[in-house]
């Protein structure tokens, strides 16, 4: 039994859930305030360029908001993946389209294709955070171009889907690559945020299971012209 | 792709805002307005979201999970759908803080079209709209057929609308497993689910399946579904009131009483999980987590059209068994407080909860008043009470001594049921109870006779070739009687049998497929059943194919 308290505890999860929804609504009005500001006034070019460093803060603010939220529920039991079947080509297209007047603000164009009528079987919301997370980081990188595609994965058991992110950047230290052969579970986690980063989207990975087959992430330079590439798996 | 594309407009579409946060509510307006709309309404909570909704039913809504106190916007949802407030044209959109939310995967009509994770850009917004107004389009062909309940041509569309737009398939199957569920064919929902499973394990297939085993009264191989979908994940509630369910019909009360807890435990706002749990726990004499439950679901309650006066009768009845007779005298107090201005049926029911509280308080002139009100509701509203209802207004109408009224509502049910021998024999000990056990069994054989002999001519009418005479007998018997089986599907084979000598019409059929509807919980296991259901959808298939 409980033992009497004049203030009672609130579990964690509660507390979590209920900032979490504060954060997001002032994450949204900051980030409707900036789109404001660039539509109805004139800025300079120096202060337009300011607005999208803001805007860029916050998208990756709340990135990682999402993903430590994640981690927390998935490590507590308190979430398990909601595996549902999706159209990639409509998938892709909003993941894009959320970060496309960003980009373009920092000269950077990008596409996305995919074969026609492929569909994957992934929780929506989980593999937003993974390509979030990716598209973040190859901003950094990329010179003026990023592509988002997907295709057939032929795995062991059957067919399921690659997405993956190039970016005409210099690539990925040797270090920071994980070969298309390494389950998620063989990664060795270095300290600090590029490694929190890379611990989220493989555990997204491995999360995703067919017939034995679990989901797997690709870090590697095959992108453009040597640039970095990002793939998931998804089995 | 070009994602606002000039024609495209929300002009003239009735558009509602449920959040609780103003400036959330002035952000979602103006994306909308850049996007052409101008009927737009918005409100804080979710009592003033319904209130909008019975006003002006919506093109479009978009609310918050997350309301602050009372509703949140999952029960918003529930709600609006039981009114009717949503037609099938309608998109409703749940905007969520959390990306992990746990979805409450069950049954198709209480999921949103679609959930948005904050925060999200105007463009966003547009393509998810337009592109769902652009699936309601496509699907408008097989909500009719299901508004018009045409189950069978609905589940066809499915898969034709499916050929035609592959992106479609996972939404088309779902939809379609939901119209053979309807239509009562659990046998084809069942090889439905078990070919999609083979593909690929996935949570709502894998709960359609439980779902048509557990209705063809497959208990063993329900259990076992259930257990394997849970244990791939551990949040599914959906899965675990099921499974309480048939724990309890296998017999395992413990079982069931565990599961349901911790069903409770993953998703505590869920009324009628606290409710079944309330029951189970008072049922296996645990009270405090009866109370427990009870004082959740009348919480809860305060929030939801689904809080009925039950759950302050649950606790009365934990009070009663618990010996505070002072607290469960206040129970009653607060529930007759509570629903003054009830309708008929909920006053009936109350009636009923409290003659059987006061009679076991010692009460006996207030018990008495309340099975007096009872009989009087009763002529009303007589079918809104269930079997255990009954027995149990009648349990208290012979400890008053009022065998007349007592005898006459266990007639009644044994009219209802007169072949499931384990009601037959609770009625039998309510007699014996009372000291008139020869006399209750000469009443229950009276029942039985008299509806054995009146199915018996009803088919002797049949073989002579008065088809018409027997059909009428039996439908005045199927009104007498809506719960009894025999009666009912007798009836449908005959209506059937009409068609096929008179010709097919909608008007007939439909009567059918009532009937059908009306006893498919207590008979959709039967093979007689499935074969009638497959007649009828033979039938609304000629019917279709003729128009």
């Amino acid at each position: 039994m409980m033992s009497q308290q004049t203030v009672p505890t609130l579990d964690f999860a509660t507390v979590m859930a209920s900032s979490v929804h504060d954060m997001k609504n002032s994450l949204s009005a900051v980030l409707a305030g900036l789109d404001g500001l660039q539509q109805e006034t004139q800025l300079s070019a120096g202060n337009n360029r300011q607005v999208d460093g803001l805007r860029h803060q916050s998208r990756r603010l709340n990135c990682q908001l999402m993903q430590m939220l994640s981690i927390y529920k998935l490590q507590q039991d308190l979430y398990s993946p909601n595996i549902q079947q999706w159209p990639v080509d409509e998938f892709l297209e909003d993941v894009a389209s959320e970060h496309r007047g960003l980009l373009a603000a920092q000269g950077i164009s990008i596409c996305d294709h995919t074969e026609p009528e492929l569909s994957g079987f992934f929780d929506r919301e989980l593999v937003v955070g993974v390509l979030d997370n990716a598209l973040n980081n190859a901003v950094r990188y990329s010179r003026s171009r990023l592509e988002i595609s997907a295709r057939y994965w032929v795995h062991e058991q059957g067919e399921g889907v690659e997405l993956s992110l190039r970016d005409d950047g210099p690539g990925y230290p040797e270090a920071m690559c994980v070969r298309s052969g390494q389950t998620a579970a063989a990664l060795q986690f270095q300290q600090g945020r590029t490694g929190l980063g890379l611990y989220f989207c493989s555990l997204v990975a491995d999360l995703h299971r067919n017939k034995g087959v679990h989901g797997r992430i690709i870090c590697d330079n095959e992108g453009i012209d040597g640039g970095g590439r990002f793939a998931l798996l998804l089995p | 792709m070009n994602i606002t594309s000039p024609l495209w407009s929300l002009k003239g579409q009735h558009i509602l805002i449920v959040d609780d946060y103003p400036q959330m509510r002035t952000m979602l307006r103006e994306m909308l307005v850049s996007s052409g709309a101008d009927l737009i309404e918005s409100v804080k909570n979710g009592e003033d979201a319904i209130e909008a909704m019975s006003r002006q039913k919506p093109d479009i809504v978009l609310c918050d999970y997350y309301l602050g106190e009372g509703k949140d916007g999952q029960q918003v949802l529930e709600e609006a759908r039981e009114h009717d407030f949503l037609p099938y044209s309608s998109i409703f959109i749940l905007i969520t803080a959390e990306n992990t939310l746990s979805m409450v995967m069950g049954v198709v009509e209480f999921e949103p079209d679609a959930y948005l994770t904050k925060p999200f850009t105007r463009d966003v917004l547009q393509t998810r709209l337009r592109r769902l107004q652009q699936k309601k389009t496509n699907f408008a062909v097989i909500a009719r057929a299901v508004e018009r309940r045409e189950y069978t041509k609905a589940a066809q569309l499915c898969d034709e609308t499916s050929l035609e737009h592959p992106r479609y398939r996972p939404d088309l199957l779902r939809i379609k497993g939901d119209a053979l569920r309807r239509a009562g064919d659990h046998q084809a929902c069942e090889i439905l689910y078990k070919n999609v499973l083979q593909e690929r394990e996935l949570p709502w297939a894998q709960l359609g399946l439980a779902q048509a085993l557990h209705a063809q009264q497959k208990l063993k191989e329900c259990r076992s579904v259930l257990l394997h979908a849970i244990s791939m994940k551990e949040n599914f509630v959906a899965a675990y009131d099921l499974l309480a369910l048939v724990q309890k019909a296998l017999g395992d009360v413990e079982a069931s009483e565990q599961i349901l807890c911790k069903a409770v435990e993953l998703s505590p706002k869920n009324l009628r999980r606290q409710q079944a749990l309330g029951d189970i726990a008072l049922d296996n004499g645990n009270l405090e987590l009866a109370e427990k439950a009870f004082r959740s679901a009348v919480r809860e309650g305060k929030n939801s059209l689904f809080g009925g006066p039950e759950n302050y009768a649950g606790l009365a009845r934990v009070h009663i068994q618990g010996g505070d007779a002072v607290k469960a005298d206040q129970a009653l107090r607060r529930m007759q407080n509570n629903y003054v201005h009830a309708n008929g049926p909920v006053q009936l029911q109350m009636a009923v909860v409290t003659a059987d509280v006061q009679h076991q308080l010692g009460d006996e002139v207030a018990s008495q008043e309340a099975t007096r009100k009872a009989a009087g509701l009763m002529s009303q509203h007589g079918d809104s009470l269930s079997r255990n209802e009954l027995m149990n207004l009648a349990e208290t109408c012979m400890a008053h001594g009022d065998t007349e009224l007592g005898s006459s509502l266990i007639q009644k049910v044994v009219r209802a049921n007169h072949e499931d021998q384990d009601m037959l024999d609770k009625a039998q000990a309510l007699f014996t109870k009372a000291g008139m056990a020869e006399k209750g069994a000469s009443l229950i054989a009276d029942e039985r006779t008299a509806v054995v002999k009146l199915n018996n001519d009803a088919v002797k009418l049949v073989r002579d070739g008065e088809l018409k005479q027997a059909v009428s007998m039996l439908l005045q018997a199927a009104q007498a009687m809506p719960e009894n089986s025999t009666i009912n599907l007798n009836a449908v084979q005959c209506l059937l049998q009409l068609m096929k000598t008179e010709g097919a019409n909608w008007r007939i059929l439909r009567q059918a497929q009532d009937l059908l509807a009306g006893i498919s919980g207590v008979a959709s296991g039967e093979a007689r059943y499935q074969g009638l259901i497959k007649l009828s959808q033979e039938m609304e298939q000629q019917l279709s194919a003729a128009a």
